[in-house]
């Protein structure tokens, strides 16, 4: 998951910029952290 | 004990290819695999009606519909990524000639929330400097959550017209190309003619930034930033009961596409994806948009 961080983290900052989403979500509220 | 049987919708990529024929198994389910074409009604299904066990889902939307309360949840299975500076067409006679000039203007996208218009509107505010909220975002289809409250300088098409037809009189000044916008018209409820004469406007307009490969693999370097387009999403219930899940479908997933990812280095597949993530190679280990790699030595770039 740590290297998904960067574009994840991109994404939710726009997001909130956009005010499509209320508050910046914990990671793991979102998503399953599980290596490939 | 008998596998559950789920419905599972996710797009056709090369690197989903295996596990839609049924070549590469998710351990432990068996898969109904439900065609949805374009993969984009999946996403509006899922979010309204919780239709599928497993779906693919724009990152933005899936972020939103969490947001409010959705029981599915993510899992790092990326299937979708691309760059957003580029897609983003303008009408030559409108004075656009960067980002900023769209103060002012009036923009087409599909939808407000589209993922599309999420990372090139942040591409171009954060980099670029514009002021969004001087932009009026000309919309002529749903939001696929339709709770979503909109800021007042987004407003819909005029009843009858498309983003299509307004690009080509000059109503808007500007818009995104493809599904995201000018390339389609209508909602994502059936096969969209990506290739009908006004969705042409993709070709007939020049792109905002010029260079935008040569931009979109600056900005990579500098940043680390390949942007997710597209994920997994599992129903919490399933997760609950069945924790191997996750796991399962990630070494689906990965094991999937080990032969596309071949079939790349080995220049076989002319789609435009295609080439799209041969022209990556540049720049990274595994263009091919699953998980993505902890490490890509540079000793094993293609």
């Amino acid at each position: 998951m740590a290297a998904n961080r960067a574009s994840i983290d991109a994404l939710v900052t726009y997001a909130l910029q956009q005010k499509l989403i209320p508050a910046r979500p914990q990671l793991e509220q979102v998503f399953i952290d599980i290596d490939p | 004990m008998t596998n559950p049987r789920w419905k599972i919708a996710i797009g056709s990529y090369g690197h989903t290819k295996a596990i839609k024929d049924g070549s590469v198994p998710i351990a432990g389910i068996d898969a109904d695999i439900v065609e949805v074409n374009p993969i984009i009604g999946a996403f509006r299904r899922m979010v309204r009606d919780l239709e599928f066990d497993i779906c693919e889902m724009a990152p933005t939307t899936y972020m939103i519909a969490r947001a409010l309360g959705a029981p599915y949840i993510a899992l790092p299975i990326f299937v979708m990524r691309r760059f957003h500076h580029g897609g983003f067409i303008v009408r030559p006679d409108a004075g656009i000639r960067q980002p900023k000039d769209l103060e002012g203007k009036k923009v087409g996208v599909r939808a407000y929330s589209v993922t599309t218009g999420v990372w090139t509107r942040g591409i171009f505010i954060n980099e670029y400097g514009l002021d969004s909220s001087k932009v009026t975002w000309v919309v002529d289809d749903e939001e696929h959550v339709t709770s979503l409250k909109l800021p007042p300088n987004v407003v819909h098409a005029p009843e009858g017209k498309s983003l299509q037809g307004m690009m080509a009189s000059g109503e808007i000044q500007a818009g995104f190309t493809g599904p995201a916008g000018v390339g389609r018209a209508g909602p994502p409820i059936g096969n969209w003619d990506m290739n009908a004469p006004t969705g042409g406007a993709t070709g007939t307009y020049p792109e905002l930034l010029a260079n935008v490969e040569q931009v979109e693999a600056d900005w990579f370097r500098r940043t680390g930033i390949y942007p997710i387009h597209g994920l997994i999403v599992v129903k919490d219930e399933h997760i609950k009961h069945l924790p191997w899940l996750p796991r399962s479908l990630m070494d689906a997933f990965v094991t999937a596409k080990k032969p596309y990812l071949e079939d790349l280095k080995q220049g076989r597949g002319d789609k435009p994806e295609d080439q799209r993530y041969r022209s990556f190679a540049p720049l990274m280990n595994d263009p091919c948009p699953t998980a993505w790699p902890r490490t890509a030595p540079a000793s094993t770039r293609w």
